[in-house]
């Protein structure tokens, strides 16, 4: 019952967008000092079924590099209309990505899950390195990457 | 991001004659100009060379040009012909961005972003 209110809240999100409820959200992403070039990253969302819903923000601007987000490339396939207006800079090695956005309601504790891809050239690819689910309960609690993240935490 | 390990790796195993599936150059490597070529190619443009690298195929050049752009060159590794010249901001006129400052684009309706409203952005 949850999931289906979830599913129309969120359907309402989208077919209406100024009639959804949302809450502001800061986003934090610290990377490791890994000792490359910038990172690109690829922050997105997927439903309880593990379907891609949206892109939130895309670290870094070479779109030819976005197929060595392997996730994030797979379940859009590359379609740029996804980041639109939602782009900015790759991420360099040691920094902070922090980003605040109106986030919809209908996306917490309903089995919800934020992902972050990263990238960086001539270093492996790091598809996943974040898979965090989006509850209230888990706000302020940092999660460790596995390669190029420090830790990512979500705040409400 | 690998780019350039995995093509040596491909060439030193294959026969000349095989065509790389993906290649945009798809060159034997005998036929292929020494990297001085490229450079004088480079120099003959008004480039100035950041490094050149191999990518699909290709002499990918990291240049500025004499205008002060930032360019990505791709060039036939044995005609030196540009294939494909890519300007470092493309992306940025192309594509509605949000820098890290304040912005007025707008995000995708995608139902993630409630209110419409764009994200903040600094990076710290």
């Amino acid at each position: 019952m949850r999931s289906l209110l979830a599913t129309l809240a969120l359907s309402t999100a989208l077919t209406f967008p100024g009639l959804a409820l949302a809450r502001p959200v800061t986003l934090t992403t610290t990377l490791n000092t890994y000792g490359g070039d910038g990172a690109y990253l690829a922050l997105y969302v997927t439903d309880a079924s593990g379907a891609y819903v949206g892109s939130l923000w895309m670290a870094g601007g070479k779109s030819k590099y976005y197929e060595h987000l392997r996730d994030w490339y797979r379940a859009t396939g590359g379609d740029q209309g996804q980041i639109d207006g939602i782009t900015g800079a790759s991420v360099g090695a040691g920094r902070r990505l922090e980003i605040t956005l109106d986030l919809a309601d209908a996306v917490f504790d309903a089995g919800y899950t934020l992902h972050v891809d990263a990238a960086v050239e001539d270093m492996r690819d790091s598809p996943n390195e974040v898979a965090v689910p989006l509850t209230t309960k888990g706000a302020g609690m940092p999660v460790a990457g596995r390669r190029y993240i420090a830790n990512f935490r979500y705040d409400l | 991001m690998k780019r350039t390990l995995p093509l040596f790796a491909l060439l030193a195993v294959l026969p000349a004659s095989v065509a790389l599936a993906g290649d945009d150059c798809r060159v034997p490597q005998a036929d292929w100009q020494p990297r001085q070529a490229v450079l004088k190619v480079a120099e003959e443009n008004g480039w100035t060379v950041r490094e050149i690298d191999i990518d699909d195929g290709c002499y990918e050049v990291e240049a500025r040009t004499r205008e002060g752009r930032e360019i990505e060159a791709r060039l036939d590794p044995k005609t030196l012909q540009v294939v494909e010249m890519e300007y470092d901001d493309d992306d940025v006129r192309h594509r509605p961005r949000n820098p890290a400052a304040a912005t007025t684009a707008r995000p995708p309706q995608n139902g993630l972003f409630g209110t419409g409203t764009a994200p903040r952005v600094q990076v710290n």
